[in-house]
């Protein structure tokens, strides 16, 4: 494999070192002209958005009609009717989609939006922590191990790029935990030293280059995690100077909600669009732990639902150019309960549903088995039991987008079947 | 135009930074051979930590100790606790006194934190619930909106006529209330330990525990960190943030169920049924620990004993002091026999489940009310999952982000044959030879409340507004008080060692060193005593040992001095001119206080800018190494 940072010294961008803090913008022209499409082969993005705090996949996507759910959710259960604002989209006659998430209706109809619900992890634990660190990590039960994006960045093999991997989020994510190279940016713009003056910039940016050349202190042998994150971090901020990112104009009308997920997809199209090499994206938006008053058209779902869909439905108008080359995946711990509880929201439960968008995408189908929601058939006689392993449809979608075959690596101990959901 | 030229009118002592080694020794130790020998050997005899058999000097163990249980030395704090003596240092942190005069002064400018939740329920209104306040008492209609004109001019009326502060103080407050402590307080090490149990009982900063947390803070977690965990934990059990937070405010016992004391007719909405959160969260976070050996169905049973836990409505609170009906019905709401009340802490009999339980295997006969909650936070506390849980975190936390299974074991055994003394466990950790071996040496890095707050200490520098550091902190990805679960954040440097979040820290500590970091003055000629070397190499040295004591510097300086010795170096500081600098990069403004801004930078001393530039580079890119982020 290429060294990525002799990689980058090649591409001709090695010539932007002052481009640190105040960069002189004839460098960036010259860089960009160098540094032309052929730059990074041509890859696909896989686009991640966890749902922190475990959504209601029976209030996202909702079976019609169904008296049992109407009876153990009175204040949550919606009919389908043609009232698009406060009632259920009719999807299949058989599942309709909240209101609140209309905006990816479209994308259903236009068999791009795959939806499968009675997702979930066999290991049956209802908190948070656990739920999201065995999604993360793709190892139910087990602790510790990489995450399951770092895993998939290093099976499709591809030379390694400072974007390669990267998450919208303060701090790297568990799911992209892991060996091979990712990186966390909360906001693109700001990334980067800020030092006065070109020349000072420079010599700041090679004095820190060379402190983490440093390879020394790891006691094993190995390099050093502290120097190699933080030459990366040198590296990618050198990159990202030659665009200009602050003047950002969505395409075809895009308008990104200025939520916290929708400028974190905005600034993945940026990255698609930059073509930097960016195979793995990552987001996240938490709010959707709904124990109390959780609601029905509006509320505090709606209020998550119609962030989701409004973001991701202008990330899909804005990336028109690159629709063949990204797919988007949504995920969430677990679901929850089947019935309402006291307080009118839901508690922790089991299945949930997720979202999958892409040209290649099976859409315009609910995927999975059917929903029976029985007091009998309900685990623990409380919630949707789960029946399809999370890790058949992260390897049904990953795999086919990233080129990865696999599977025993990706998930280790998982013995299940893809599902067949990118073609 | 040298550096060195522009340097000369000051004493130029390149080796001042660095006492002779016979200097350093403590001054009751009469010997002047070199201090890891004889010297060791006498402190040997008295220090109950195995450092010398580690193979460090005492300068390196009490840097160690600096760097692990303080938020980093200041310039001269390893020879102050040297002087002092290791065991007597730590002894007397184990025991903090009241804060002193300064940093009580300091943290008055701040009305929110010399507040109680009553006092701050009384004076903070965000504009709604202004605007509510005049609906109910018919001062406007339903209809009238904030940012009507009818609205608008009835908030300010009542702002002016009851006093009322804005809400989005508090919140500002705080940030100054944890930086400030963290920066200033003499007692660090209650500092550290508080936000390590502030994370392990973790309550994110949401609107609706605004006014609960420096109190949650201050009442439930900082006078217990070197006391019993059982005092924490029944302390934050009791707390209105975490009654809140965790939704136990809300728990009661489902309709049907047989109650303590008869339900009354109308319940208000959203109270009919358990909620499991606490209980969950109450087990596997804050005593037995994940795989600490309880189910499901424990986690039932005591989310059923603790219904009834909750807190006074703070809107209720404050209608009672608005008015004679609101104080009639506050007196209704506590006066009904059973009621027990506590601040805002209430525990209320007819919501409490008062069927019999069974919890961990014990036996939880019918009516037992109250005593049902504390019994179970008593069993918790001494349960041999809850030593474990905390001895490991403990070990994570002070020696290696992956601890020995010995040592976690020894310290199990100490909180459980000390009936869970905190204190006891740290002393066990500082004579452990796992302290002091190259894996915890080496092994942990600052998260980046660590990293910000050693910067600043490093560097002496002056908080004049918190806000943006605040801002630099959600940057690295650790904004105070808001760990967004349960959890709390991260200890483990895998969490923290990402390309984004050092980057950031490298920024940082540039624009600190710059003086660009709004609402922070630092004087970095100051901490070398207005002394400045005379080369910019010289300024290197002395201020890499200023701002790193106690380090093995070699490499550091090898790699750095060719880059800031070459010839061209002065002529780049000179062509920095003062146009080109960049705007000052602004915190989040509604984390600001309103008091005229001012450029930081401005406090740099106006003329000798080559000199300030340089040095400020170099204390940017020390503050910015990778041996500034470990631990």
């Amino acid at each position: 494999m290429i060294d990525r940072r002799a990689f980058l010294k090649s591409s001709g961008l090695a010539l932007l070192a002052s481009g640190l803090g105040g960069c002189p913008l004839f460098l960036g022209r010259t860089a960009q002209a160098s540094a032309g499409p052929g730059l990074f082969q041509r890859r696909k993005t896989l686009v991640c958005l966890f749902q922190r705090g475990a959504m209601d996949g029976l209030a996202a996507v909702q079976p019609l009609a169904d008296s049992q759910l109407q009876r153990v959710r009175p204040s949550l259960t919606l009919s389908a009717a043609r009232n698009a604002e406060t009632q259920l989209r009719d999807l299949d006659g058989t599942y309709g989609l909240h209101p609140a998430l209309d905006p990816l209706a479209r994308f259903f109809d236009e068999q791009r939006l795959a939806i499968v619900h009675g997702v979930g992890s066999p290991v049956a634990t209802r908190s948070h922590f656990d739920a999201q660190d065995y999604m993360e990590t793709g190892t139910p039960g087990v602790r510790g191990r990489s995450g399951w994006l770092n895993r998939a960045v290093g099976l499709a093999g591809h030379e390694a790029t400072p974007f390669q991997a990267v998450a919208l989020t303060p701090a790297l994510p568990r799911s992209l935990f892991g060996p091979e190279n990712a990186l966390s940016i909360a906001k693109l713009e700001d990334f980067g030293l800020h030092v006065r003056g070109a020349d000072l910039a420079q010599t700041a940016g090679q004095s820190l280059e060379a402190l983490y050349e440093q390879t020394t202190r790891n006691l094993l042998g190995e390099d050093d995690a502290l120097s190699q994150a933080g030459r990366e971090g040198l590296d990618a901020a050198r990159l990202l100077q030659e665009s200009d990112l602050r003047n950002y104009r969505p395409e075809h009308g895009a308008e990104y909600p200025r939520t916290k997920l929708g400028q974190s997809l905005r600034q993945i199209a940026q990255l698609i669009k930059l073509d930097v090499g960016l195979e793995v994206a990552f987001a996240e938006q938490g709010g959707w732990d709904t124990h109390v008053r959780q609601g029905g058209p509006n509320g505090s779902f709606a209020r998550q639902a119609r962030d989701l869909a409004e973001s991701l439905a202008a990330f899909w108008i804005d990336l028109e150019r690159h629709h063949d080359d990204v797919t988007v995946m949504t995920m969430t711990e677990f679901g929850r309960t089947v019935a309402e509880n006291g307080a009118r929201g839901t508690d922790h439960g089991r299945a949930s549903a997720m979202f999958v968008l892409g040209n290649g995408v099976a859409g315009g189908q609910v995927h999975g088995r059917p929903l029976v929601l029985d007091p009998d058939a309900l685990e623990d006689g409380r919630d949707l039991p789960v029946t399809t392993d999370f890790r058949a449809v992260f390897a049904g979608v990953a795999g086919p987008t990233l080129g990865i075959a696999d599977d025993r690596t990706l998930f280790p101990d998982w013995t299940g079947e893809r599902m067949r959901l990118v073609g | 135009m040298r550096v060195a030229v522009l340097l000369l009118a000051f004493v130029a002592v390149p080796a001042c930074a660095q006492p002779s080694e016979q200097a350093r020794v403590p001054m009751s130790t009469p010997i002047s051979a070199p201090i890891s020998t004889a010297a060791s050997v006498a402190d040997l005899q008295a220090s109950r930590m195995p450092y010398v058999e580690a193979g460090l000097t005492e300068h390196e163990a009490a840097a160690h100790l600096l760097n692990r249980f303080a938020y980093g030395p200041r310039p001269g704090d390893v020879e102050d606790l040297v002087q002092q003596g290791l065991d007597a240092w730590f002894g007397a942190q184990l025991s903090p006194g009241p804060d002193p005069s300064e940093l009580t002064r300091h943290l008055e400018r701040f009305p929110s934190l010399s507040g109680t939740p009553e006092d701050l329920a009384a004076t903070y209104r965000r504009n709604g619930e202004i605007l509510q306040e005049a609906r109910s008492r018919g001062l406007i209609g339903r209809q009238v909106t904030a940012n009507s004109e009818e609205g608008r001019a009835i908030i300010e009326q009542l702002r002016e006529e009851r006093g009322y502060r804005n809400g989005a103080e508090v919140i500002r407050d705080l940030m100054h209330y944890k930086l400030a402590r963290a920066v200033y307080s003499p007692y660090q090490l209650q500092e550290v330990l508080t936000d390590f149990w502030y994370n392990h009982f973790n309550v994110e900063l949401l609107p609706d525990v605004a006014l609960f947390v420096r109190d949650f803070e201050a009442s439930a977690i900082r006078p217990h960190v070197t006391g019993r965990f059982e005092a924490m934990l029944r302390a934050t059990a009791r707390h209105p943030a975490m009654l809140i937070y965790l939704d136990n405010a809300l728990s009661v016992a489902p309709e049907g169920t047989r109650t303590e004391a008869p339900r009354p007719r109308r319940i208000p909405g959203g109270l009919s049924g358990v909620n499991e959160n606490y209980a969950r969260e109450l087990m596997e976070l804050h005593t037995l620990g994940v795989d600490g050996g309880y189910a499901q169905a424990d986690v039932e049973e005591v989310a059923r004993a603790f219904t009834g836990w909750t807190v006074l409505p703070v809107r209720r609170y404050q209608a009672a002091m608005v008015d004679a009906r609101g104080r009639q019905q506050l007196d209704r709401l506590v006066n009904r026999p059973g009621i027990v009340r506590d601040g805002f802490f209430l525990y209320v009999p007819h919501y409490h489940d008062a069927e019999p339980k069974n919890i961990l295997g014990e036996r939880f006969p019918a009516g037992g009310g109250i005593d049902e909650g504390e019994r179970i936070l008593g069993m918790l506390a001494a349960h041999p999952s809850t030593a474990r849980h905390l001895a490991r975190k403990l070990a994570v936390k002070f020696v290696q982000d992956d601890p020995d299974a010995v040592l976690v074991e020894r310290l199990a055994e100490v909180f459980t044959a000390t009936g869970g003394d905190l204190g006891a466990m740290l002393w066990a950790i500082v004579e452990a030879p796992e302290f002091w071996a190259l894996p915890s040496m080496e092994g942990k890095v600052k998260t980046p409340m660590e990293y910000v707050a050693s910067a600043l200490r490093a560097t002496e520098a002056e908080i004049l507004r918190a806000g943006p550091l605040a801002t630099a902190l959600r940057t690295m990805g650790e904004a105070p008080y808001r760990a967004p679960a349960p959890t709390g954040y991260d200890e483990a440097g895998e969490a923290w060692i990402n390309t984004g979040s050092l980057l950031a820290r490298m920024d940082f500590g540039l624009r600190l060193a710059q003086g660009t970091i709004n609402g922070v003055r630092l004087d970095l000629a100051a901490l070398n005593q207005n002394r400045e070397p005379e080369s910019a190499e010289a300024a290197l040295e002395t201020y890499a040992r200023l701002l790193l004591p106690g380090r093995d510097l070699d490499e550091t300086l090898a790699r750095l001095t060719p880059l800031i010795a070459r010839p061209d170096f002065a002529e780049r500081v000179r062509n920095a001119a003062p146009e080109a600098r960049p705007d000052v990069i602004d915190g989040d403004r509604l984390d600001e206080p309103d008091r005229p801004r001012r450029r930081s930078s401005q406090a740099m001393r106006a003329n000798d800018r080559s000199g300030d530039d340089t040095l400020a580079l170099v204390v940017g890119v020390i503050l910015g190494s990778p041996e500034f982020q470990r631990q």
